[in-house]
């Protein structure tokens, strides 16, 4: 990215940051914020954060979100491995889209890039789709996600010809879906464990090995 | 790092416990033991690059992820022994491969080293190139004549359609007298193989290609291996074409190794062909049992047991399945019968 | 800033690409030459001279087929990968009997030859191969080059 297309996104941003619309109402009573809710809905209240770390089989990352003034929407940084060798570093937005007492769905859009070495390397840029549904504003949170992840896979071919060099690319995407089932537990106000099983799918059509992790959250106020 | 925190997450989720391994299997009421005459070990990075993605992407994933420690965990002699163990097989054969081109190189001091991590429990086959054999034939030959001296080697291991040689190649008169000489069995892979740039024309992989050879070396001991199975389309190949060199030649011996995998042969239908041609054509006496592993956790165990269910379907008697399972392992490559 | 900052520390992933690869568009001018009187289809496969480092360097590695109506002048255009291979090399064989078998069993007199094609990495090439050894495949043809 050049100098200047990073002034247009901080010009782009300001404005917006200078703008900025009135609170969203929160739905929920007020109180001490969930922040295993929030990571486990995947996005928190107007005023909160949270950041959750990962480490299981296969997958280690951390992920962090923030509330933003706009709409609803969170900030969204996640960084995800597969047994460090299959990584994605994605940044977005995520929004609630249903928030009840009993009920929250939320939804959420990254992008970014994935490095994958070893001898099923590819690297490329990419992207997830996340639905999560959590039940609960108590201590304990079930929490299902599901994931669709893309990565853009250029080959670029250099030619010499008889005529001169010609270069040719070509693009496929690969599809990585991972699903996720979650229970967290709020231990203290702004901390809480949560422990869960993956199914993902890395090449398909090929089999997958399910896998298990526990996640370290913790959150508050900005 | 990666991999030692990975071995104990592993054990941890699918819930490995240590018991004592129990050798043999049952057969017709009786306990037979069982000697794995086809395994391989090596290194991952003596494996060409198209060969390691072929392997990486059938590991179940993400091990294909890691997939040089995920090899090297089983492809080392204490990996191969655990898998025996598992499975109950109280000795093997690990085999030397030169095959640059296609499955790589695990080379003769390798498997020397490997052999002598158990010496009453491992035997080795060993190799060499073939690739510049008009220029190197003579120190080819004398490598190999070394190696096979060295303690627990008991055999050849050659590979035509791997190394590109096809099975008439007239060159080889030199090879074959070393091992009539030596009295060391020759163990041929017959058949296609999946592996990148295997030589897949017919005068690589069929075994028809190789009687002129049979015939010309009475005192050599030839193993057929795979039975001539065609790994591609998981048919049963150049079977008949070996069962016959068998029924027609003392010195043919036949090896049922791969063919039935549940890759292979996801049915079990084509391993119950082989066993019961086999068994028609009155070659049992020279049926050598061997499974191609270990290829990845538990494929030695899971290998004898498709096995002994074809030989109990197609009707074989303890007997029978006792020479296969560990007799004739012991009258090919004249070593002791294995204890049970 | 939160979002300046993401892209940001994002942008140097994106945009990747995923492989890079040299290949030469060559065409290949073959001379095949049979024995007197001989005249057949004729199969082969085109080489990688040497390829692998180390203990995986290896001569002959078969990466496209062959395939002429009979001896004489030949013309084809090949799409070679240059990457961690070297030199282009034509083994052929003819068809006598029509089986599509090179020499099966009984069969012992369908020549075969193998010749280097030079100048290599170009983009035009020539080369002379002589079918005049019965039943040999390419390995048994190979001096070392």
């Amino acid at each position: 990215m050049s100098p200047l297309s990073l002034l247009l996104v901080f010009a782009v941003s300001a404005p917006a940051l200078a703008e900025r619309p009135p609170p969203n109402p929160d739905p929920r009573p007020m109180g001490p914020p969930d922040p295993h809710l929030d990571a486990l809905a995947g996005a928190s209240d107007l005023g909160d954060w949270a950041v959750s770390l990962e480490a299981g089989f296969p997958f280690f990352g951390a992920r962090g979100q923030v509330a933003l003034p706009w709409a609803g929407l969170n900030a969204v940084g996640s960084v995800n491995s597969a047994l460090f060798t299959d990584t994605w570093a994605l940044g977005g937005v995520s929004k609630r889209w249903v928030d009840t007492h009993r009920v929250v769905l939320s939804g959420e859009i990254l992008v970014g890039g994935t490095i994958r070495s070893g001898d099923l390397s590819r690297r490329g840029p990419a992207s997830q789709t996340t639905l999560r549904l959590a039940r609960g504003h108590g201590r304990v949170v079930p929490a299902l996600t599901l994931s669709s992840r893309h990565v853009l896979l250029t080959d670029v071919q250099e030619i010499q010809t008889a005529e001169g060099d010609v270069v040719q690319r070509s693009r496929s995407i690969a599809w990585s879906p991972v699903a996720s089932f979650d229970v967290g537990v709020g231990v203290c106000p702004g901390f809480a464990v949560s422990a869960g099983l993956d199914v993902p799918w890395f090449d398909p059509p090929g089999f997958s090995l399910p896998g298990a992790h526990i996640n370290l959250i913790v959150g508050g106020w900005k | 790092m990666v991999e030692r925190m990975i071995t104990p997450i592993l054990t941890l989720l699918l819930g490995c416990a240590e018991e004592a391994p129990v050798y043999g299997v049952s057969f017709g009421g009786e306990r037979l033991p069982v000697v794995d005459m086809h395994l391989h070990q090596g290194e991952w990075n003596l494996i060409p690059e198209s060969t390691r993605r072929f392997l990486a992407s059938r590991f179940p994933a993400p091990l294909g992820l890691i997939a040089e420690s995920t090899a090297e965990g089983s492809l080392n002699a204490e990996g191969v022994l655990e898998q025996l163990d598992e499975a109950g097989v109280i000795q093997g054969a690990l085999f030397a491969v030169y095959a640059p081109r296609t499955v790589g190189v695990a080379t003769n001091e390798y498997v020397a080293e490997q052999v002598l991590q158990d010496p009453e429990r491992l035997f080795g086959l060993g190799s060499l190139r073939l690739d510049d054999w008009n220029n190197d034939a003579e120190a080819q030959l004398a490598g190999l004549a070394a190696t096979l001296e060295k303690p627990g080697f008991i055999g050849i291991k050659l590979a035509h359609a791997h190394q590109h040689v096809r099975l008439d190649d007239p060159r080889f008169d030199a090879l074959w007298s070393l091992a009539a000489a030596t009295g060391k069995p020759v163990y041929l892979h017959t058949g296609s193989s999946p592996f990148p740039n295997t030589a897949q024309d017919a005068a690589y992989t069929d075994p028809a290609y190789f009687e002129p050879i049979i015939a010309a070396y009475p005192d050599a001991q030839f193993i057929l291996g795979h039975l001539g199975y065609d790994f591609i389309n998981k048919e049963v190949g150049a079977l008949d074409t070996c069962v016959e060199l068998a029924a027609r030649y003392e010195n043919v011996w036949l090896e049922p190794s791969a063919l039935g995998s549940a890759g292979s042969d996801p049915t079990g239908a084509n391993l119950l062909t082989a066993y019961s041609a086999m068994k028609g054509a009155g070659v049992i006496d020279r049926v050598v049992y061997g499974s191609d592993g270990p290829q990845s956790p538990g494929f030695v165990a899971e290998y004898l047991e498709r096995s002994v269910a074809a030989m109990e379907g197609a009707g074989y008697t303890a007997e029978e399945a006792r020479a296969v399972l560990s007799l004739n392992f012991a009258a090919v490559f004249g070593v002791e019968p294995a204890p049970l | 800033m939160s979002r300046f900052f993401l892209l940001l520390s994002l942008s140097p992933l994106v945009g990747c690409v995923n492989s890079r690869t040299q290949w030469v568009e060559v065409t290949v001018t073959t001379e095949l030459i049979a024995p007197e009187g001989l005249s057949a289809p004729v199969y082969g496969e085109w080489n990688h001279t040497w390829s692998g480092e180390g203990e995986l360097r290896v001569p002959l590695l078969p990466f496209e087929d062959f395939a002429a109506e009979g001896p004489g002048l030949v013309t084809t255009t090949l799409l070679v990968p240059l990457d961690g291979v070297e030199g282009l090399t034509l083994y052929a064989w003819m068809d006598l009997d029509g089986d599509g078998l090179h020499c099966a069993p009984g069969v012992t007199d369908e020549p075969a030859g193998l010749g280097e094609a030079l100048p290599f990495p170009a983009t035009e090439a020539d080369v002379t191969l002589s079918l005049d050894a019965p039943c040999l495949g390419a390995e048994a043809l190979w001096d070392g080059g």
